[in-house]
């Protein structure tokens, strides 16, 4: 037997023929194990890493439930009082938690918003341009802020915005608005961050679709054509449909990271007047555990972030288990 | 067939190199962790070696890493004059891992949860925190500095490091009694060095305001003095905002008071209501005024949170009021320290908080501004000024529990301790980066005279605090452990300029709270509340001051019921196990009464 037909028939079995009994899956593996073992060899590395890098560490996670010392350890510190929950309690009923759930999921819930249809019109609108050279220098300037660092955009943000001086606080006049600095009005530190996020993002997160567009087969588009379909039509009924697999998969993941709302960029914007609406998960857990006396609380900060992890993989599920509903793509 | 055997033969090979590499890297990363510390006990130069009075302090040469905090105006440490000479004199090299002062706190952090001793600081010089310091000792993870049986396993028993192996520090201790007040812990011993400021040299930051212009005001013309209560300061911004004072034809340009918001104006506004600060602070008003009339204060030295205060509610009603009659900057919540120099060097400000008025309206404009002393009001006849640091801080230096170097550090550190080179920390070597004047009759002068200046020798095209920097750390992080009658002689006249305007704060320097000792448990508490009960107290005064429309509507300090709103706010601040800053309260207020009870 070679190792080709091998591939296949694993495949086969994993794709859910019938397991027999306990007894047999065993041997079923080892004769797997067998007959591949070039392949397993190949992905033991990537096993071992991601056990050593991603797994081991997870240990450390029990500090959230103790009072971790550095020079007791990991093992020596005490377990915390309500059974280990101390903190996650203390973090709960915080009188800043209401305010830091709502800011993280209302940044996090209108960044999904803004940011999933914008590269896909971006992509649509970029598949349509027939000049080539006029194409690749649309893609190519449209993804180039993305590799702006962080610092610089809120620089950017920050003189563009400045209420003596800032561009676009003059624009803003000329259409009535009377001052829009983040930095003093809380209600603008959203829309300054959500535009600036796309504009720095769009062209990169459009990049995919783009890709998946131009995979779509040009025989669609001629039977399209002759049919008398025209451009609008054929964007709606072949692009789409193509893009819409990929963008289910993307939105399922963006939702994975609900709560996980980029930390630098949030910290870097955030001054005395807006803290209002830019206090998030991230920015708390930071100041909490840097900036406190004495020595630093990690186990407040362990338990902060298990908490985080344990919410997005809840929101990870959910909206898995409501596209499988939908009968749409999903990632389990 | 046999192209078949050959691809699987290479799979193979791959796969396996893979897992060898993967393997290699795994072995080097934990490889690192691996060395073990080198000490070789007798290299160290004891008090009985003869080598001892050359100042030398080990046979062969060692390297010692420090783990210490850098401005980014700094260059590296290790190449500070100070530092080479040093290196010169003791033979011990000083690797310096500095972290830039913006994520210092988090990288220190980290630092001690390293737990190779190979990579681990043999010390920590500078912000040494006193309530970290306490936690450090509560864990046993630092050394006690004036232990009689003082024993580790490298050098065995090196006794009380203080009484053998520092002199200099012992003689300084000796002199001040307020050093050992300030580094002793509750179990007697000491665990951090002390940087001592015998003199006040005026390095703190003081309030300016423009005397050109206070000059062409109504108000000077019929007091001829600097403004000296709250309400007379208000007479003269009101005059700056509404007159053209520095005569560009545009009355509209001045700015009366700018500031941002981690500078220390605020300081500065509130201590004329009775509190140097916004936070935890004792109460050090004489008298408060009680329907009308002036009683004793019957919190005198007691802590106070003086968010919670009338006093501070008088301040955020002055604050806000200021702030729509156009006396303060309408920009403070955007501005910075490069845009309030930006409008200095404009010649728009009347008054603002620096260090030296040439650091925000440079040169050419420094000699318009003068120095305006703390103030009163009609709440609070106290006069006090915010005291940064004060004259012994106990936060210099600490030796972790597994440095080996121990003793070398401690005779390291009783260098500069020695007067001697208390000018060498300041500006460098003598003869070299600067020297003293001839006096007057024409004789050599050497320092002796009470009126013996010296002078700096600033090369062409470098500033000042750019050269000084390159010399030692005292410039940008206030590294100096000794300065004293020293820096005032300089014979710069701007140097002459501010230790003048320093005098009139001098007397009513004000720190929060003396250095307090903390138990495990107050400092949990104090953790849990404080940080919340921070961000409160700042969002909320912001918006007191600016919200002028009350578009949030419930941020007007003259409203009773907003006012109740945001103490009620802090009342509940905290989480399950501790709230309300009456709790935060308490638990300084039980450190003080220990503190007090020592002294």
């Amino acid at each position: 037997m070679t190792g080709k037909e091998g591939v296949r028939e694993t495949m086969a079995e994993t794709a859910g023929s019938p397991v027999k009994g306990p007894k047999k899956k065993g041997a079923l593996l080892l004769n797997k194990v067998k007959k591949n073992t070039s392949l397993y060899i190949l992905l033991l590395p990537s096993v071992i890493i991601l056990f050593i890098f991603c797994y081991i560490p997870m240990y450390g996670v029990i500090i959230a439930f103790k009072d971790y010392n550095s020079f007791l350890g990991i093992g020596g510190s005490p377990w915390t009082d309500y059974y280990g929950f101390k903190h996650f309690i203390n973090f709960v009923t915080s009188s800043d938690f209401s305010l830091i759930i709502k800011n993280t999921l209302l940044i996090s819930f209108t960044s999904v918003l803004v940011n999933t249809p914008f590269p896909i019109i971006l992509a649509l609108m970029i598949n349509e341009v027939r000049l080539k050279w006029f194409r690749k220098s649309v893609q190519t300037i449209s993804y180039a802020p993305y590799f702006v660092s962080v610092v610089v955009i809120v620089g950017m943000c920050a003189a563009f915005t400045n209420p003596d001086n800032g561009v676009f606080t003059r624009f803003a006049e000329l259409l009535g608005f009377s001052d829009i600095s983040y930095q003093l009005h809380s209600e603008w530190f959203l829309p300054v961050y959500l535009i600036s996020g796309l504009w720095q993002g769009c062209g990169w997160w459009a990049i995919i679709y783009v890709g998946t567009l131009s995979n779509v087969d040009p025989e669609l588009h001629e039977a399209a054509v002759i049919d008398g379909a025209g451009r609008i039509k054929r964007i709606i009924h072949i692009n789409i449909p193509t893009i819409i697999p990929i963008a289910t998969i993307m939105l399922i993941m963006s939702i994975g990271n609900l709560l996980n709302v980029g930390f630098e960029k949030v910290y870097l914007m955030q001054t005395d007047l807006n803290v209002e609406s830019s206090e998030i998960i991230a920015t708390y857990l930071y100041k909490q555990t840097f900036f406190s006396k004495g020595m630093k609380p990690y186990s407040y900060g362990a338990a902060v972030g298990l908490f985080n992890t344990v919410i997005n993989l809840i929101f990870l599920f959910g909206a898995n288990f409501i596209s499988k509903k939908a009968g749409g793509e999903t990632l389990l | 067939m046999q192209k078949r055997k050959i691809g699987r033969i290479l799979t193979l090979l791959l796969s396996l190199v893979m897992l060898f590499t993967s393997g290699i890297a795994m072995l080097m990363l934990s490889a690192c962790g691996r060395k073990s510390v080198d000490y070789d006990p007798d290299n160290f130069i004891d008090v009985d070696d003869p080598l001892y009075e050359t100042g030398q302090i080990v046979k062969e040469k060692i390297t010692i890493r420090m783990f210490t905090p850098k401005n980014s105006a700094q260059p590296k440490w290790e190449d500070m004059e100070l530092f080479k000479w040093m290196e010169e004199k003791t033979n011990i090299h000083v690797e310096f891992e500095s972290v830039l002062l913006e994520s210092y706190q988090e990288k220190r952090g980290l630092k001690w949860e390293e737990k190779d001793p190979s990579k681990m600081a043999d010390a920590f010089y500078l912000c040494n925190n006193p309530d970290e310091v306490t936690a450090l000792v509560a864990s046993n993870a630092i050394t006690r500095l004036n232990d009689p049986e003082g024993t580790d396993s490298y050098s065995g028993n090196y006794g009380n490091l203080i009484e053998n192996y520092m002199p200099n520090y012992k003689a300084l201790m000796d002199e001040h009694p307020g050093i050992a007040d300030e580094t002793t812990q509750l179990d007697g011993g000491i665990y951090s060095l002390c940087s001592v400021n015998t003199e006040n040299t005026g390095g703190f930051a003081k309030q300016y305001i423009n005397k050109t212009w206070l000059e062409k005001t109504d108000w000077y013309k019929q007091n001829q003095k600097v403004p000296e209560t709250i309400e007379e300061l208000e007479i003269v911004l009101t005059e700056f905002r509404d007159k053209d004072m520095n005569g560009n034809g545009d009355p509209y340009d001045e700015i009366p008071l700018s500031y941002y918001t981690s500078d220390q104006t605020r300081n500065f506004i509130m201590s004329a209501f009775g509190f140097v600060g916004t936070g935890i602070e004792m109460d050090t008003r004489e008298k408060i005024l009680q329907d009308g009339k002036w009683v004793d204060n019957p919190t005198y030295g007691q802590i106070v949170w003086v968010p919670a205060t009338d006093a501070y509610r008088e301040y955020t009603k002055l604050m806000r009021r200021w702030y729509e009659e156009g006396l303060i900057d309408e920009n403070i919540y955007a501005n910075d320290a490069g845009k309030l120099a930006a409008k200095g060097y404009a010649n728009q400000l009347g008054c603002f908080s620096t260090a030296g008025a040439w650091l925000v309206v440079g040169e050419d404009l420094d000699s318009d501004y003068t120095s305006i002393g703390p103030l009163t009001s009609s709440v609070n006849q106290t006069k006090m000024w915010y005291q940064f640091s004060g004259q012994y801080n106990a936060t210099l230096l600490i030796i972790p529990q597994t440095s080996p170097y121990k003793r070398e550090i401690a005779r390291w550190m009783d260098v500069l301790y020695d007067p001697a080179t208390i000018p060498m920390q300041y500006v460098g070597i003598e003869g070299e980066h600067w020297q003293w004047n001839d006096r007057e009759d024409g004789t050599p002068g050497d320092g002796t005279l009470e009126t013996d200046t010296w002078h700096f020798n600033i090369p062409e095209g470098m500033q000042r605090e750019q050269y000084r920097a390159q010399l030692s750390p005292s410039a940008y992080t206030d590294g100096a452990v000794l300065s004293s009658g020293f820096t005032n002689r300089e014979d710069d006249p701007k140097v002459q300029k501010v230790a003048e305007e320093s005098q009139i704060y001098i007397p009513y320097l004000k720190r929060y709270i003396p250095t307090l000792v903390y138990t495990g448990d107050q400092m949990e508490i104090i953790s849990s509340i404080e940080g919340s009960l921070n961000t409160i107290m700042s969002t909320s005064e912001a918006y007191f001051i600016t919200d002028v429309n009350n578009s949030k509507n419930e941020y007007d300090p003259e409203n009773d019921q907003h006012w109740q709103k945001f103490l009620d706010k802090m009342a509940n601040a905290g989480n399950i196990s501790a709230k309300g800053y009456a709790k935060l309260v308490e638990q300084y207020q039980a450190a003080l009464d220990t503190y007090n009870q020592r002294h």
